[in-house]
Parts: C-alpha cells; sequence; structure tokens
C-alpha cells in the first residue's frame, strides 16, 4: 500500500447538506403561496412582542398566521406569540444556538401551516450563528433594540449584510437610551447597503403597519 | 458558537463525498472561509479536533484558509479588498457597494486520502 496521500476534488458548501433541505422547503412555501420571515436578533432585542402585535394585525387582515419559535429551553416564547391568534409550535434546541433547516420541517408537521399566507420562524435569540443556516425563508428580518447602541451591525456584519430587512426596535426608547439614530442607519447601510429599514415600537404600535406591507410584499 | 455544529458538517459533507470508495483514511480536509462567513478558524479548528471522529477521520488535519473580503464597485469598475472592518465601501471612490465578490466563502474545497 503506498503512503503518498491521494487527492480528492470537492468544492462544496459546508453547510451543503442543510442547504439542500432548505431549497426543499423553499420550494414547498412558494408551491403554497406562504410568506415565511426567518426572525433574528440577540437576546431581549423584542422579536415576541413584535411577533405578537405584527400577528395581530395580519389576522385582523383576515390573513392565516403560523409560527416557529426557537428557544434553548421553555415555551414561554411561543404561549405568548398564541395569544395574538397565530397556530405556534416552539422548539426546544436543548443548548443549541441557531435553528437549522431539519428542525424547521419538524415544526411543520405539527402546524397548519398550509393554511397559513404567513410563517415566522423566531430563531434562537443569537446574532452569529444563525447567520450561517438557510431556513428556506422568503425574508430574513433582523431586529436591533434602541438599547443595543448604534454599532451592532458592525460588530455582527455576518448577520446583517445577510438580512432583507433590519428593524429598529424600541423606538420609543430612543431618547432615554441617547440612541444616534443617524449613526444606526448609517452602519446598517454600510454593513448592507440593500437593506430595508423599518422602526418600530411594539408597545406604542408605531411602524407596524409600515413592517406589515413590507413583510407582504413580493 | 456554532463551530462545532460546522465542524460535524464538515466530516458529514466529507463522508457523503466518500460513499462506495476504498479509502483507509482521510489525511487532510481543505476547507475556505471568507471573513464574513461568520465562522471563526479558531473555534473551528479547535471544535474539530475535540469531536469524536470514526475510523476514517481519526487523524485527520484541517486546513484552512482565510479570504479576504473583496467587494466591486459599479461606478468605478474596479475591484478593492476591504481591509479594516466590513463597511462595504469602494476604496477609491468610497461608495457603498453590495456587489461581493469573495469573502463569505464556507466550503469544503478537496481532501486528501490514503
Amino acid at each position: 500500500m503506498s503512503n503518498n496521500p491521494k487527492i480528492m476534488t470537492i468544492r462544496t458548501g459546508i453547510l451543503e447538506e442543510n442547504d439542500r433541505r432548505a431549497q426543499i422547503l423553499r420550494r414547498n412555501f412558494a408551491k403554497n403561496k406562504t410568506t415565511v420571515i426567518n426572525v433574528v436578533s440577540s437576546p431581549g432585542s423584542g422579536k415576541t412582542e413584535l411577533l405578537t402585535v405584527v400577528s395581530r394585525e395580519l389576522i385582523t387582515k383576515g390573513l392565516h398566521v403560523c409560527a416557529i419559535v426557537g428557544d434553548l429551553s421553555t415555551d414561554h416564547d411561543a404561549k405568548r406569540l398564541a395569544s395574538s391568534g397565530a397556530h405556534t409550535y416552539q422548539i426546544n434546541t436543548h443548548g443549541a444556538c441557531h435553528l437549522d433547516a431539519r428542525m424547521v420541517k419538524q415544526g411543520l408537521k405539527t402546524l397548519p401551516w398550509r393554511d397559513a399566507d404567513i410563517l415566522f420562524i423566531e430563531n434562537v435569540g443569537n446574532l452569529v450563528c444563525p447567520a450561517s443556516y438557510d431556513l428556506g425563508e422568503t425574508k430574513r428580518m433582523v431586529l436591533m433594540a434602541v438599547t443595543e447602541g448604534e454599532d451592532k451591525p458592525l460588530k455582527y456584519p455576518t448577520m446583517f449584510h445577510s438580512a432583507d430587512i433590519c428593524v429598529i426596535s424600541k423606538i420609543d426608547l430612543a431618547s432615554v437610551a441617547e440612541f444616534d439614530e443617524q449613526k444606526a442607519i448609517q452602519n446598517i447601510y454600510d454593513v448592507n447597503p440593500d437593506i430595508l429599514i423599518v422602526k418600530t415600537s411594539a408597545k406604542k404600535r408605531i411602524g407596524i403597519e409600515e413592517l406589515v406591507t413590507n413583510l407582504l410584499a413580493k | 458558537m456554532h463551530e462545532l455544529a460546522v465542524a460535524q458538517s464538515i466530516i458529514q459533507t466529507v463522508s457523503s463525498h466518500l460513499e462506495n470508495k476504498n479509502i483507509r483514511k482521510v489525511s487532510r480536509i481543505y476547507v475556505t472561509l471568507g471573513v464574513l462567513s461568520g465562522v471563526e478558524k479558531g473555534a473551528l479548528l479547535e471544535s474539530f479536533s475535540l469531536m469524536p471522529k470514526q475510523t476514517l477521520f481519526h487523524t485527520t488535519k484541517l486546513n484552512i484558509k482565510e479570504c479576504e473580503l473583496v467587494v466591486y464597485c459599479d461606478s468605478c469598475k474596479r475591484q478593492s479588498t476591504i481591509k479594516n472592518g466590513f463597511r462595504l465601501q469602494c476604496a477609491s471612490c468610497g461608495k457603498r457597494t453590495s456587489r461581493i465578490i469573495k469573502g463569505t466563502e464556507m466550503t469544503i474545497d478537496r481532501i486528501t486520502y490514503e
């Protein structure tokens, strides 16, 4: 047996398997005309609160809403979101820092998602790991709360670069937090010139209508 | 810290390419990581070394090539490398550009085996 190592060219994405699963999900979502939003942010940016308010708004419009909620543990967020009237399913990742396409597929089994006009996937609160994992979503929405400061996009460029919509949340707290909005917006565009920015406050119902319109836009 | 999951995916992906092939052991796996891939080189090497591996990968070394962030400017018709940070700006005219040429890679390029 020769000791000379042989070379084999592979040239494939490291996450090939997840990407393949996500593509199948994306095709099924498109066929079913379900808009799917992958919602990402650090913990405490207000994902659940915003989605609860937005879901209520969509349901009032006569749309069907489903949501998959990812957390390391507890079903608190799924319960909160269900108060809007959305069908929810909680995934507990038991330590895993992100959702992947396999978990989403699993979650779909217990949700009436084929009736849904819109499906939210609330990812695990984390601005690093979920960035690399395609979930078959139509759009990716990243939240940054005014209380987090202006430089989040520069610290977590991969995530902000991968998103289609950036929500600046808790905008009602901007002056208390001494949030520099111009600087924040500049930082967001610096890492993603094509992103759409929407300012919201779930508590004060600011920007909700604008966000809903953009979520449903093709 | 998703590098452990990434390390696992590297083994899985390579394994799936080795099915039905007569291979005694994989010596090295060569991967490329763009600086905007979100995967940290040191953490991935550490994760890879800590992972329990089946016989084929027992002594496999991981080689990581890091790839700089390169953008293309539509106005200047030029490429530029982003040196400091991740602001997607043309080095010549300073305009923002979303056209990334390199830097988001997360690929397995080749392996050596016996």
